[in-house]
């Protein structure tokens, strides 16, 4: 099993759907996949047609050994299942807190799943507190989506300045470009900015599109409802590079705290 | 997550489904699809055997489990199917070779599937439960019959009460529980097979105050079906094992005749025991050549590298050998005589047997008979085989060899006599003796004949010297192995006499009335 984390620390840049549509292609590639959505607002179990409740014994993850896996529902797609988002995932960071090795109790969480999926999907909450330390324990892959505007960047010069606070290893952690409009000229030059300034930045690009949002209208992820567009090949794109750097069997995080 | 299968009431098909379930949820259905699905097996069932089934259909051949309906490996390929060792490298073969070992697969029914993919929708348009409507056809030049109509439900998970709900509904509309395996057989009936109608083990129920003689012609009856049924096979020449379950049997009732005397009129007996020796004879060199040929690969990769390629001369030789033997066995299977002796045989098994008959034993109960002749030779097996501990000699060892066969076919003439579990185990325990002694026989049986085979052999140009190299090599390893088993005799022997065996034959078969027949 490999668990691969969809953050970011600022809202509204596509990280949703990366989750949606990075899933969907690992599941028809023949991937067991689970889409974990932790977002409160239940945006990917949205896209999925799925009810954004969770069964009550499972609700914010409150008990150890809490049957989270009552809670998966199957997809409309063969190999991709999701655990339905809760409105009460708005205070995982507090439930998180009031355990004990508060940090790594996701990963706890996650390990009865570890025979039955080869891949697991995390879409985050925009968060930089012990839910995000618990999603840096458990991830083998890091993914954050950056859209190419000065605040974007400047959000996530504060991730890594945090992670580096922390002392964590950045090695896994890759970030893209979403929401790209080519016609906008600072666009291209944040790009090349960030290009230079981050390591760990992948080739393909995610366009701004009409497509992408009209996910809200046709509850499926894009290369299900629309298989030519263009955006489409930009995620198999984009699925591709990230494939290449999932590790092939489980290892720990390597976003540990480096020693 | 299991799916379920139903049959179809008759009048049903796929669109009186839709509008059926639709009563309930929202139906979306999808594109039907038709396409042609051959069955092969082996003739001996050895996939269905496991629940198993191998389907060629559009183009590749999939392996299916009949227990659940999982697809367990597929191949993409256009060939139709033979031996697993002629596959491309593939999943698919290494399960095969394990299953079907050296039989060819035979296609034994084709069927045309219609399949239309349905999915019932909730409020939201998510799917909740899958469902196949199937019909089957049996494909003719009118358009086909249809065999059987189906529906399959596969529950998604988290919508279990759904499922169940859909399931009611159509048990409620007179819908049947039916399973992948009901269904292959039904194909297979349709197809004019009868899996449960052949097998190479000795297949019948005696009950122990039965008629000796009874119970004679019941054995010998089973033994001579299975010779009839593999007739054909031979002379197809489909693979190696029509021959050898052919052989087999005819030497069960050759030993059946020798080793149970007393039983049938001694002269009928003596007049048609000499026939299963000369069916012997006739196939003998076959079933030898099948046996080398068989071994090309296994030869091939003991000896040197350089040598490899020297032994062909010896495997073309060997080929010829065996164009020349099979024709011989077929012309023999097709003979008058043949087909009149079996005749002959079968009427004679079928005369009911007489209240004043010739035999001494005729009217004993068979429980009596077999007791007795079963411990004889279990005390033939022991003495031989405590001899032979003292003194490992060759020549004794093929006389053990010969005394646990005859232990072995009385077993399995009489197991359903005696309690299963404990038959079972005693021939377990009888086997690993004649694995022993066996091997060892087939590698003597191999050195001799592969330096036959080299004083034969045609002299054909400058590699003849390089083919003898080959071959005297070839039985320097097997001389090497011969020597491993011999090693082995002590322990397997000593293992087959414990005590624990020895109790269980002596209670199974002692007898303490003074026994019939003493």
């Amino acid at each position: 099993m490999t668990v691969l984390a969809i953050y970011s620390n600022k809202g509204g840049v596509g990280k949703t759907a990366t989750a949606v549509n990075l899933a969907y292609l690992a599941a028809r590639g023949g991937m067991k996949t689970l889409v974990l959505d932790l977002d409160p607002q239940s945006s990917a179990t949205f896209y999925f047609r799925i009810k954004p409740k969770l069964k009550r014994k499972a609700r914010g993850f409150l008990r150890p050994g809490s049957p989270i896996e009552r809670s998966i529902k199957g997809t409309d797609y063969e190999n991709l299942d999701l655990l339905p988002g809760d409105f009460t995932h708005r205070n995982l960071d507090i439930t998180f807190f009031s355990h004990k090795r508060s940090k790594h109790r996701l990963g706890k969480i996650l390990r009865p799943l570890e025979n039955e999926y080869d891949l697991i999907i995390i879409d985050c909450l925009p968060t930089i507190n012990i839910l995000a330390e618990n999603i840096f324990n458990a991830a083998d892959v890091f993914l954050v989506p950056v859209i190419p505007t000065t605040l974007s960047v400047r959000t996530h010069e504060q991730l890594i300045s945090f992670l580096q606070e922390t002392r964590r290893d950045l090695s896994a952690l890759r970030i893209f470009f979403s929401m790209v409009d080519r016609r906008k000229k600072l666009h291209q030059e944040l790009q090349g900015v960030a290009r230079q300034e981050f390591s760990g930045v992948l080739q393909t690009i995610i366009p701004y599109s009409s497509t992408i949002e009209k996910m809200g209208i046709e509850r499926q992820p894009v290369p299900a409802f629309a298989p030519n567009s263009f955006v489409t090949v930009a995620y198999q794109g984009l699925w591709d590079e990230v494939k290449d750097i999932l590790p092939v069997q489980r290892k720990r995080s390597r976003l540990r705290k480096s020693k | 997550l299991e799916g379920q299968g139903f049959e179809s009431p008759e009048t049903h098909d796929a669109y009186q489904l839709a509008v059926g379930v639709g009563e309930h949820y929202v139906v979306k259905v999808d594109q039907p699809c038709i396409e042609d699905v051959e069955i092969f097996d082996t003739f001996d069932w050895r996939l269905l055997r496991r629940s198993l089934a191998l389907c060629r259909q559009s183009n590749s051949l999939v392996l299916k489990s009949l227990k659940d309906g999982t697809i367990l490996t597929d191949l993409e390929t256009s060939n139709e199917p033979g031996f697993a060792w002629d596959l491309p490298p593939s999943e698919l073969k290494e399960r095969l070779i394990t299953i079907i070992d050296v039989r060819t697969l035979i296609k034994m029914a084709a069927v045309q599937q219609r399949t239309t993919p349905l999915r019932a929708l909730n409020r939201n348009g998510k799917t909740v439960v899958r469902l196949m409507h199937k019909d089957l056809f049996i494909p003719s030049q009118e358009g086909g019959t249809k065999l059987v109509s189906q529906v399959w439900l596969w529950p998604i998970r988290g919508y279990a009460r759904r499922f169940r709900d859909l399931s009611n509904y159509l048990k409620g509309e007179g819908f049947v529980d039916t399973t992948d395996l009901d269904i292959h057989k039904k194909i297979l009936a349709a197809a004019g097979h009868d899996p449960d109608g052949y097998s190479a083990k000795l297949d019948v129920r005696l009950s122990p105050e039965m008629r000796a003689d009874q119970a004679m012609q019941i054995i010998l009856r089973d033994l001579l079906q299975t010779m009839k049924l593999n007739e054909k096979g031979i002379q197809e020449d489909l693979d190696t094992e029509f021959l050898h379950d052919y052989r087999v049997a005819v030497r069960r009732t050759r030993s059946a005749l020798s080793l149970i005397k007393g039983v049938l009129p001694a002269e009928a007996v003596a007049s048609y025991k000499p026939e299963f020796s000369n069916l012997g004879q006739l196939t003998n060199p076959l079933r030898d050549l099948d046996v080398y040929l068989l071994k090309e690969h296994t030869y091939r990769d003991m000896l040197t590298p350089p040598l490899r390629d020297h032994i062909q001369p010896l495997f073309e030789h060997l080929h010829s050998l065996r164009a020349q033997a099979f024709q011989d066995v077929v012309a023999g299977l097709n003979s008058k005589t043949y087909r009149n002796f079996i005749r002959d045989w079968e009427a004679f098994l079928d005369i009911p047997p007489l209240a004043a008959s010739s035999a001494p034993e005729a009217a004993s109960p068979i429980l009596a008979v077999a007791k007795q002749r079963i411990f004889k030779h279990y005390r033939a097996v022991s003495k031989v085989g405590a001899e032979l501990l003292e003194h490992p000699e060759d020549e004794r060892l093929h006389v053990l060899r010969i005394e646990c066969k005859k232990l072995r076919y009385l077993l399995e003439f009489f197991a359903s006599l005696f309690p299963e579990e404990l038959i079972d185990h005693l021939t377990i325990q009888l086997k690993k003796l004649q694995d022993n002694l066996g091997n060892y026989n087939d590698l003597c049986v191999q050195i001799d004949y592969l330096l036959k085979m080299s004083e034969e052999l045609p002299v054909k140009g400058d590699g003849s010297k390089e083919t003898l190299l080959s071959i005297g090599y070839l039985v320097g390893r097997l001389e090497d192995k011969k020597q491993e088993i011999k090693s082995a005799f002590a322990k397997t022997m000593r293992d087959f006499a414990a005590p624990a065996n020895k109790r269980l034959f002596r209670e199974l078969f002692a007898s303490n009335d003074g026994g019939a027949g003493a």
